[in-house]
């Protein structure tokens, strides 16, 4: 893809992003400045017959666990026997493309969609769940989500860090470990307590459905409800303090920002000045430096926000449970990962998704032309270099500006006085307001020219 | 609403009588002056120890990334100021620090050599935190601006050096300022303790702590009954000058 060439300096863009973010606090301060109360943030929600039947409905469970299994079933086989050329093996692309950012954003958009693909959930429901199989250990409460945090790290870190992840075989290889892995978890501590305290991708799409309009409860009989809500106010719920969901919402937005920070020439520099301290590595310098790059961002994210957390906690001018108030205001950063992993990925999702349709009637690189689609090639319509770029700038933006908005009611909700709640939100605005400007120039580097 | 525009929040922060602070005692942080003191103390150690370890920071990275070149990269050119600054902020923690070891020295001498009971005021994640922010913010805020006045780009590589390099510094220097502040205002705590019953013009004060038991072996114009028949003030107490 062509570099887009800016009509005005880059400095402009970057600065202009800032004054946007900092002016649309004071219009969200203008207007939801009321929003105070010792009770949750009341927030409008209207009841879907239509989802609501579909969802008491064993259907779109059986028919989305099928094709989650499906799914899972074409990376393990085509990673396994398939080309090993990573643009030939559908794998590569349905793990780091339709199932690592499109669902994530796509359950952003709609609800979580998790909840009905999860194909280790299917498998267990029809193997050992119908047998009304019993849990064989207790996970220790004081475990929490670590294990969680700890398995998506490892999975970032696979994405990021080791040149592995380009190759279909290991990436098959891992898919097969990692189903034996939760399916044996389920097995040893409980379907659901393992699912929501140690399964990676359920954790996440925990958090992500949060986010989306669509929020499901269960009532007093037990019987399923489907409500249509704002998108977002689903992060304003109550949440059970804990610094394992913290850390997991730094590393879910640390990974998105390195992955966009190896392109730029911060990363390529530093790489090249540690070269001499990682040279005793041999073939693993590059993973070394990888992985302490992306320590180092996740790390430092995660202080910067705890800090500007502590801060805003002083400012709020009310005893508040500390942890508490840090889990609620970490949670609504997720809306900032969302649309950074949106503006990072717009390319590979608009253009490189495209890629699979071919692979699809020929999965294992056989040379299979049951449908004539040899001669497909990925439409860029609507990849031009200008549209990337400004549809980058809105996402950045508007992220950290839902940010906001969520922040403010939530401070709204602990610190229970118009002023103080004002008071506490300056350091966030001022850290949004630099993660905004820094983000654009990050995703400006191979985008713009 | 109107009211909290007026000053855009900051009238809490000049005006401990905002009529916005009489709400239950149990909510109140701000308003316990001594806890707003220990606060204001504690904010000084950790700007004082931020800037000091901000030039350690810079010291490191220097020396990590440049070797042997690093120190007369440091004292040249537009980084001529740099070993001045570190100087004086290692100074003035030293001398901080020295402070703070002679008020516990003398807490512990005035409590017959044992240390005062030391209670954690300040977690140790967030002081990690504060650091950290703080000097990494005051590392990149110099190189960008020695780089301006280069007339140059900020060097790139400095983002993850200033990441490492302050981290790095910062997570001890975390670990001592929070260990030296337990023990810091846990001797203040005792010595402001001791100080008004020591002073205090009003207070009597026991100079000579004889036994009172009716049936102790005191001569009998010095027994209590005695004592207390005869008009004040008594021979065994005086105020304390």
């Amino acid at each position: 893809m062509a570099r887009y060439e800016l009509p005005v300096p880059l400095d402009l863009y970057v600065y202009a992003a800032g004054l946007v973010v900092v002016t649309s606090f004071v219009v969200l301060a203008l207007v939801l400045g009321d929003q105070l109360g010792s009770r949750p943030v009341p927030c409008p929600r209207w009841e879907a017959p239509l989802l609501t039947w579909l969802g008491r409905s064993p259907i779109p469970r059986a028919a989305g666990g099928a094709a989650g299994v499906l799914v899972l079933l074409t990376v393990i086989s085509t990673g396994l026997l398939g080309s090993q050329d990573p643009l030939r093996n559908p794998s590569e692309y349905l793990t780091w493309i339709y199932f690592a950012t499109g669902l994530v954003l796509l359950s952003a958009a709609v609800g979580n969609l998790w909840s009905l693909v999860n194909p280790w959930a299917a498998v267990y429901d029809v193997t050992l769940g119908r047998r009304g199989w019993k849990p064989r250990l207790v996970l220790p409460e004081r475990l929490g989500r670590w294990p969680a945090v700890g398995l998506y790290l490892a999975f970032v870190a696979f994405e990021l860090v080791f040149s592995a992840a380009n190759r279909p075989s290991v990436v098959g290889a891992l898919a097969l470990a990692y189903s034996v892995l939760t399916v044996a978890g389920m097995a040893l501590f409980g379907r659901d307590r393992w699912l929501h305290r140690g399964e990676a991708f359920t954790v996440l799409f925990d958090l992500v459905g949060r986010f989306g309009p669509v929020d499901a409860e269960r009532d007093e009989r037990g019987v399923q409800r489907v409500w249509l809500r704002p998108w977002g106010v689903g992060l304003l719920e109550p949440t059970p303090a804990g610094w394992d969901l913290v850390c997991f919402v730094a590393v879910m937005v640390g990974a998105v920002v390195f992955d966009s920070l190896i392109a730029t020439p911060s990363w390529l520099s530093f790489r090249a000045s540690i070269g001499l301290w990682a040279h005793p590595l041999g073939l693993h310098a590059q993973a070394a430096a990888r992985l302490l790059g992306l320590l180092l961002v996740c790390g430092s994210g995660l202080l910067v926000f705890v800090a500007v957390a502590s801060v805003m906690v002083r400012f709020g001018r009310r005893t508040v449970d500390r942890d508490e108030t840090v889990t609620a205001f970490a949670l609504t950063l997720v809306p900032l990962a969302l649309a950074y992993m949106a503006a990072h990925n717009y390319g590979q999702i608009v253009v490189w998704s495209q890629a699979l349709i071919p692979l699809l009637v020929d999965p294992f690189g056989r040379g299979w032309d049951v449908v004539p689609l040899t001669g497909y090639s990925p439409s860029h319509a609507l990849a031009g270099a200008a549209m990337v770029w400004y549809t980058q700038v809105a996402l950045v933006v508007l992220g950290a500006v839902a940010v906001l908005a969520l922040a403010y009611l939530r401070a709204g909700e602990r610190f229970q006085r118009a002023r103080w709640a004002l008071l506490s939100q300056y350091p966030l605005v001022a850290l949004m307001a630099v993660y905004a400007m820094t983000g654009l120039w990050i995703l400006a580097q191979p985008v713009t020219r | 609403m109107q009211g909290a525009f007026l000053d855009w929040g900051f009238g809490t922060l000049t005006n401990p009588t905002d009529p916005q602070s009489h709400f239950p005692s149990s909510d109140r942080v701000a308003y316990d002056r001594p806890a707003v003191r220990a606060f204001r103390w504690r904010a000084a150690w950790v700007l004082l120890v931020a800037l000091a370890g901000s030039q350690a920071g810079h010291l490191l990275i220097y020396r990590l990334r440049f070797g042997a070149m690093a120190g007369p990269l440091q004292e040249s050119g537009v980084h001529a100021y740099f070993p001045d600054l570190a100087q004086s902020a290692a100074s003035l923690v030293g001398g901080a620090l020295i402070a703070a070891l002679g008020i516990i020295g003398v807490a512990r001498l005035l409590n017959g050599g044992a240390a005062a009971r030391r209670v954690r005021t300040v977690s140790l994640m967030d002081l990690l935190a504060v650091l950290f922010t703080l000097q990494f913010a005051v590392f990149l805020t110099q190189e960008t601006l020695e780089a301006v006045a280069e007339g140059l780009g900020p060097d790139p590589a400095m983002l993850f050096w200033g990441m490492a390099g302050q981290l790095a510094v910062a997570a001890p220097a975390a670990a001592a300022l929070s260990a030296l502040l337990s023990r810091l205002e846990a001797a203040v705590t005792a010595l402001l303790t001791r100080a008004p019953r020591a002073w205090s013009p009003h207070t009597p004060h026991v100079l000579i702590d004889l036994p009172t038991a009716p049936g102790g072996n005191l001569p009998p114009q010095l027994r209590p009954g005695r004592l207390g028949s005869r008009a004040p003030p008594t021979s065994r107490t005086t105020s304390a000058w």
